[in-house]
């Protein structure tokens, strides 16, 4: 390549300018930046520049982006899709409180004395979170749902040692059950799933239990169970306390994943005994951004042991040896890979702090009583729907639902589907297994009764 | 002793949130809506008190905009956080970030309504195989650390699908990061550490003891921890393939190489890389990141689906190797927003500013190698003399600690009272009070010289009164705080301070 022997000033994101590269050069006795790559042998060096579009101005980039953005049919389709991720409305503090610099252009917090904010933030989401969802501790975070999953599967099986299969109580999401089982593949872990719809089967969970239970100790294979609050299909499941006292007496492990926003108004898991809690973040306030960055909720109740086992940072208060103030640090880090290696407990190391940081200031805006009427206003909105549903025709398939249920729109297919609600500027939902149209209706705070409204007669013109 | 001014940071005896407040202040009211309450049935209906703060719109402002005081960012001042690529967070991506159509666009919209985000993940994707030189790249991975895991499970299906079960390791050099090997175990695979020689590369003779068929690959990353490419990469992949092996090549450090040198090229099968290093994800004090893989023709098959796909007309997700894909990594599409600012700076760069940004960091890593030469106490100990490093280097102060008994961690510290970032300090493993220093191009000639002065300051103290550097810091908004205790008793939230 004709490569100057002193670069332009390419990028505003350049620090040096090509006069002082010049200078800095010299100070190094090379004539040429050239020089400093002779390492690399020749013939992998590129004699030509990257063929990829640029350089953009800032101007031309800003509108480029801005019309891929509206290639999405965002601000003028009403989205009743959930299953996991939700649009929420992003209050204004919020919004401009995360575009602080200090806070997003910040590492993991390894030098404490130069991040207390930081650490501190982390500590506030963790201890909300054990609030709302009755546990003692929750992690600094994980990737999403999906992973904590998995994460939260590995973990089970780690405390419980010999035994490598966990119990799985459908429905859950598809895509949450495919991560795990990612997540479990390496070191054997077995996934056996109970099949059911709507609710789960816990007669059929429980005879699995005991007949594991009858086996000679060294044949026992169940480490945990897994189950969501609602279910996939949006059910508030029942049997539960039966479920997880069953569990418990034949010594295994209960790992419950929930929607962390209807813990405003639903019995959180820590109060009907649950091990371990996974969730998803994202509803508290954060963008749904496509499907990330999420936030993996991953929680338990304190047991040393169990914390010895847990993936991911945890942030803990000690005291400030110096002014003898509070002061936050990570803590417990020998579980972590830059320390243990290839026996650490996760190999997790960037995580989703920044999302944990916006959940925090989130639900301290909220409150409990915000927090209660967002979860108590999804809850009506969803009821709402469902009725004026049924009276078309297309009631909920199961029933008790939080905010999302399940509904069959018969013999209409589901692309078809699709594009006649999205022409009319709606989105209906994902699509469920099974036969029929089956669809996953989802609330969000964002709907007016005037939305929801809406959907009806979009049903009602769509399927006549 | 140069004249280098400390500053003192903001320390604002900032309550915790749960302590601030009063009844009945809120910050954030839901709207309520016009339909009827549907109450839940008694046996799901919440008992407990839901004990989250109760604060008003401002107080919650100002308590989060003090403790954003109490933070050290890029914004903030210099952070040559080696192996860390604390590179500058251009502004424009967090614009484009919050664009409506990205912003609130939902995952599972129907591919008709969400051509803007499949658009953005193909045209990343074709640009990340451009400079990488693969065949195949997908975004789904979240992290480095998820990279490195989507990177030795595409290499177990390969094996696999080819039958081939009796391969049961992956070799990792000695110098690696932690995540390296832990990914490998998470893999299921057993780890083979391997010596480095004494300038810092791969020990060949060492790789040749530990390559047979029962090895399924190796994890190498190039420049390697201790900023040194390594020029027998060829040859190093080579012997890797020749027992039937794979090579993962951890781009941790890929800012040096970008628009230089491709990793297809050197042989590797895969690599992952740090979007939120390399492209400019701003690390959110710890989070998120984004680790794309590339992989070449023969493993495109097993990378987790769907990819994102153009068929001359519109945007798809193509799922038509998921039946041979090791799975899926994240619920969705991994961290999609940070995919995107990374786009943005790629074409903000072209090919010849990117190119532009890898040589400048390597000349400022190299300009301030030079200028730290000469600081008392401080070694370059595997670099040998006369070569260049790449974007960053590993010094030691471990003659430092062996004269007035300072270490690295004090040196850390003490930089922190002026008003910069300390580098890396303990890693990588096999260098004695490691000082791991990576300025990036973002820093200016000015900043250089700055962390330079510093740490000749520091050096200066040390050997006039090693007390001075001991007891520090001093100006921070924190002290050295007592994590042993912690340790010793957790107290991991709100709950347990009762």
């Amino acid at each position: 390549m004709n490569g100057s022997s002193v670069p332009k000033l390419y990028s505003s994101y350049i620090g040096t300018s090509p006069k002082e590269q010049k200078e800095m050069l010299e100070t190094i006795g090379k004539s040429n930046i050239e020089e400093l790559f002779s390492d690399i042998p020749k013939d992998l060096i590129l004699d030509e520049f990257v063929d990829i579009p640029g350089p953009y101005s800032e101007k031309a980039l800003d509108k480029l982006f801005h019309k891929i953005s509206r290639k999405n049919k965002v601000s003028d389709t009403l989205s009743f899709l959930g299953g996991g991720v939700r649009q929420v409305y992003i209050p204004a503090f919020l919004e401009e409180l995360m575009r602080r610099g200090e806070i997003y252009t910040a590492y993991t917090s390894y030098q404490p004395e130069v991040a207390q904010g930081m650490l501190q933030m982390v500590f506030e989401y963790e201890s909300q979170l054990a609030e709302l969802t009755g546990m003692d501790v929750i992690n600094a975070s994980l990737y999403d749902w999906a992973s904590a999953v998995g994460e939260a599967f590995r973990m089970m099986v780690r405390i419980k040692r010999k035994r490598d299969t966990i119990l799985v109580l459908n429905p859950i999401s598809p895509k949450r059950l495919k991560v795990a089982s990612t997540y479990t593949d390496g070191p054997h872990i077995r996934i056996k799933v109970i099949d059911s719809e709507g609710d789960i089967d816990v007669e059929a969970a429980k005879k699995l239990i005991l007949e594991d239970s009858a086996l000679d100790k060294k044949e026992r294979k169940l480490a945990g169970i897994y189950f969501e609050v609602p279910t996939f299909h949006g059910v508030l499941p029942s049997k539960i306390v039966e479920l997880i006292k069953v569990a418990h007496e034949n010594k295994l492990l209960v790992t419950v994943g929930v929607d962390v926003i209807s813990l405003g108004i639903i019995k959180p898991p820590g109060d009907y005994g649950a091990d371990f809690v996974v969730g998803e973040g994202q509803l508290l306030g954060n963008g749904v951004s496509a499907g990330g960055p999420l936030l993996g909720i991953l929680g338990s109740k304190y047991d040393r042991k169990w914390i010895q086992n847990f993936p991911g940072r945890l942030v803990g208060i000690t005291k400030d040896e110096r002014d003898g103030d509070d002061a936050y640090c990570i803590t417990l880090s020998t579980r972590e890979q830059h320390i243990r290696r290839e026996k650490a407990t996760s190999n997790i190391c960037s995580n989703q702090t920044l999302m944990a940081v916006n959940a925090g200031i989130y639900l301290a805006g909220l409150g409990p009583k915000g927090v209660e009427e967002l979860a108590q206003g999804l809850m009506d909105r969803a009821a709402y729907l469902a009725d004026g549903l049924e009276k078309l025709g297309y009631g909920p398939q199961y029933k008790p639902f939080f905010s999302e249920f399940v509904v069959d729109f018969g013999s209409i297919d589901h692309a078809d589907l699709e594009a006649k609600f999205l022409e009319k500027g709606v989105a209906p939902g994902t699509q469920i297994k099974g036969e029929g149209c089956r669809r996953l209706l989802a609330v969000n705070d964002l709907m007016t009764r005037e939305d929801l409204d809406t959907f009806l007669e979009v049903t009602k013109e769509v399927l006549k | 002793m140069i004249d280098i001014k400390k500053r003192t940071q903001a320390k604002w005896p900032e309550a915790l949130i749960t302590e601030l407040g009063g009844k009945g202040r809120r910050a954030f009211i839901p709207d309520p809506i016009d339909v009827p309450k549907k109450e839940v049935s008694s046996a799901w209906k919440r008992e407990t008190e839901i004990k989250l703060p109760e604060v008003g719109e401002l107080e919650l402002v100002r308590h989060v905009v003090r403790l954003s005081q109490m933070i050290h960012g890029v914004d903030v001042g210099a952070y040559p956080l080696g192996s860390c690529t604390m590179k500058y967070n251009p502004k424009i991506n967090e614009r484009i970030a919050r664009f409506e159509g990205f912003v609130m666009a939902h995952p599972e919209l129907p591919e008709s309504a969400q051509q803007g985000t499949i658009e953005v993940i193909y045209r990343l994707q074709e640009a990340l195989k451009k400079l990488t030189g693969f065949h195949t790249v997908t975004t789904q991975p979240a992290a480095g650390a998820s990279g490195e895991f989507a990177g030795v499970m595409t290499i177990r299906a390969y094996h696999l699908a080819n039958g081939d079960t009796k391969r049961k390791s992956i070799i990792v050099p000695d110098s690696a990061h932690g995540t390296n090997p832990a990914s490998a175990a998470m893999a299921g695979f057993e780890v083979i550490e391997i010596p480095s020689r004494p300038d810092g590369e791969v020990d060949l003779d060492a790789l040749e003891s530990v390559l047979d068929d029962t090895v399924a690959g190796m994890m190498l990353t190039n420049p390697n921890t201790l900023g040194i490419f390594e020029s027998q990469v060829k040859k190093i992949t080579e012997m890797v393939h020749s027992v039937g092996g794979l090579c993962h090549m951890d781009g941790a450090n890929f800012n040096a190489l970008m628009g230089i040198a491709r990793p297809a090229d050197m042989g590797f099968d895969v690599m992952h890389m740090n979007l939120h290093k390399t492209f400019t994800g701003p690390h959110g004090g710890g989070g998120p990141g984004s680790g794309p893989i590339g992989v070449t023709e023969k493993l495109a098959k097993f990378v987790p689906a769907p990819l994102a796909n153009f068929d001359g007309k519109r945007y798809f997700w193509d799922y038509s190797h998921e039946e041979t894909s090791f799975g899926r990594l994240h619920g969705y599409n991994g961290n999609f927003g940070i995919n995107l600012r990374a786009l943005a700076y790629i074409y903000r760069n072209g090919g010849e500013g990117l190119r532009r940004s890898a040589e400048s960091a390597v000349l400022n890593a190299n300009y301030l190698l030079q200028k730290i030469k000469d600081i008392r106490g401080l070694t370059i100990p595997r670099l040998p003399e006369g070569k260049s490093c790449m974007h960053e280097f590993v010094a030691s102060a471990a003659p430092m600690l062996q004269d007035v008994h300072v270490s690295a961690l004090d040196i850390a510290k003490a930089m922190l009272d002026y008003g910069v970032h300390s580098p890396t300090v303990y890693f990588p493993l096999i260098v004695k009070e490691a000082i791991m220093i990576e300025p990036t191009e973002a820093e200016t000639k000015q900043d250089l010289d700055l962390i330079y002065g510093i740490l000749k300051n520091i050096s200066e103290e040390a050997y006039t009164d090693s007390e001075l550097v001991i007891n520090t810091p001093k100006t921070t908004a924190s002290g050295r705080v007592d994590e042993a205790s912690l340790a010793r008793h957790p107290v991991l939230s709100t709950k347990m301070m009762k």
